[in-house]
């Protein structure tokens, strides 16, 4: 058997202290919501669904709807527009948009079933607006709008 | 060396390697992840369908932030909201270039691209961003920068300013001009939330989707993109805590159990005899 001084001891335990917090903060990460889909389905009241489709309600304005959804998962694209909030993810659109009695209404949809239903507000700016050949808003496909 | 430290940290490298192997196969779907079926469905029959012809037309010269038609698209739907809450919206933008040619003026609101908020017809209430973005000189020590804030004549303070987002996005190539149209385009939206006029109701969903219509492009994962870097950070401590605690557990020294610790490395000059060099050079005036 061989001793290590108390020092030596303690400079080990806390490099693996530190190692091992970044283990378990990985493992949280990792076993966390793993899609934008997941995580709001966990935080908000499902309204109805669709299919693939969803409908969440909140209570808060629609921009703190969308701030609190951008803050944990990052979209690739959003657009503010007058009626609302359009954020675009790899696999999903996720809109908020006033509710009628108050609140936000959160539609999430596959990527092209949201792109379809948000057409008047995305159209042109995540894709193709108006057939094939025709012109893009924004600067062009996923410019970032 | 004890076990009890070598068992440590040959668990730490069996779950750092078995964590890796995790976060690489989550994200990309190979473990049953909840990420969600894609496959494209007909929208549903809600209202109006949207003819394709209805695309923003090109109005204006291109500003300098603005392209054109992103400038009548967004006068567009400014257009829109006044039409719903009585309130006109506009945009003022300076640009200063100290050292090009990209100074100027970007000027639009609800009366159209172009058009100043305060010269467009019948607007007794108005909301309007004003922003000042300044290009400093390659030579300048001071970064280009930006600010922005809104101004309006409602009858009580909205409280917009603390709303908007940081505006360094502006002085950015390729993001400025998203950065300042989602401020613009949001602004009916924060006064409808501030309860001083009533929200503007979203397009209905079209009754069938328009052909050959689809997204372009593909973003990427949505996982990497927003845990990536707060795994990057936790892949640091890792391998730091992980470094430093191999690298004492190599340096410090040890000893059979009744004895005194036995250094391994680098003897100091304290521990040196003393007829050795080192002494007797110190012992010179």
């Amino acid at each position: 058997m061989t001793k290590r001084p108390a020092l030596a001891k303690a400079k080990i335990a806390a490099g693996a202290i530190i190692a091992l917090l970044g283990l378990i903060g990985i493992l949280a990460t990792v076993i966390g919501a793993h899609s934008v889909r997941s995580w709001v389905a966990s935080h908000y009241t499902r309204v109805s669904t669709d299919g693939s489709s969803a409908v969440y309600s909140a209570p808060s304005t629609p921009s703190k709807v969308a701030d609190a959804i951008v803050s944990d998962w990052s979209p690739a694209n959003r657009l503010n527009a007058p009626d609302g909030v359009y954020l675009r993810y790899s696999d999903d659109v996720v809109a908020v948009v006033p509710a009628a009695g108050g609140g936000s209404r959160i539609y999430v949809d596959p990527a092209a079933r949201g792109y379809s239903r948000w057409y008047g507000a995305v159209g042109g700016w995540w894709g193709t607006y108006g057939g094939p050949g025709q012109q893009f808003r924004g600067g062009g496909p996923g410019a970032g709008k | 060396m004890s076990g009890a430290p070598r068992a440590v940290v040959r668990a730490l490298v069996v779950a750092l390697a078995l964590t890796a192997v995790v976060a690489v196969l989550l994200p990309a779907g190979l473990l049953g992840s909840a990420s969600a079926a894609t496959t494209p469905t007909p929208v549903p029959s809600a209202a109006a369908s949207v003819s394709v012809t209805a695309a923003p037309t090109p109005a204006a010269s291109p500003g300098v932030v603005l392209a054109a038609d992103d400038a009548a698209d967004l006068a567009q739907q400014l257009a829109d909201a006044t039409a719903v809450q009585g309130i006109c919206y506009g945009w003022d933008v300076q640009v200063f270039d100290a050292s090009g040619p990209d100074g100027g003026i970007d000027v639009g609101s609800s009366g159209g691209p172009g058009v100043p908020v305060d010269e467009a017809p019948g607007c007794a209430r108005v909301v309007e961003l004003h922003a000042t973005i300044t290009y400093t000189s390659a030579s300048s020590e001071t970064e280009d920068h930006a600010s922005w804030y809104v101004s309006d004549t409602l009858d009580h303070p909205l409280l917009l300013n603390s709303q908007l987002p940081d505006a360094d996005g502006l002085v950015d190539d390729s993001t400025g001009d998203v950065a300042l149209y989602n401020a613009v385009a949001q602004l009916p939206l924060l006064v409808a939330e501030a309860g001083a006029a009533p929200y503007v109701t979203p397009e209905p969903a079209l009754a069938t989707p328009v052909p050959g219509v689809a997204l372009t492009g593909h973003p990427g994962s949505d996982w990497w993109r927003t845990k990536g870097p707060v795994i990057g950070v936790f892949l640091f401590m890792i391998a730091a805590g992980g470094a430093w605690a191999w690298w004492v557990w190599r340096k410090e020294p040890t000893a059979p159990d009744g004895e005194a610790p036995r250094r391994h490395h680098s003897r100091t000059a304290r521990s040196r005899p003393a007829g050795s060099r080192s002494a007797q050079t110190r012992r010179l005036p």
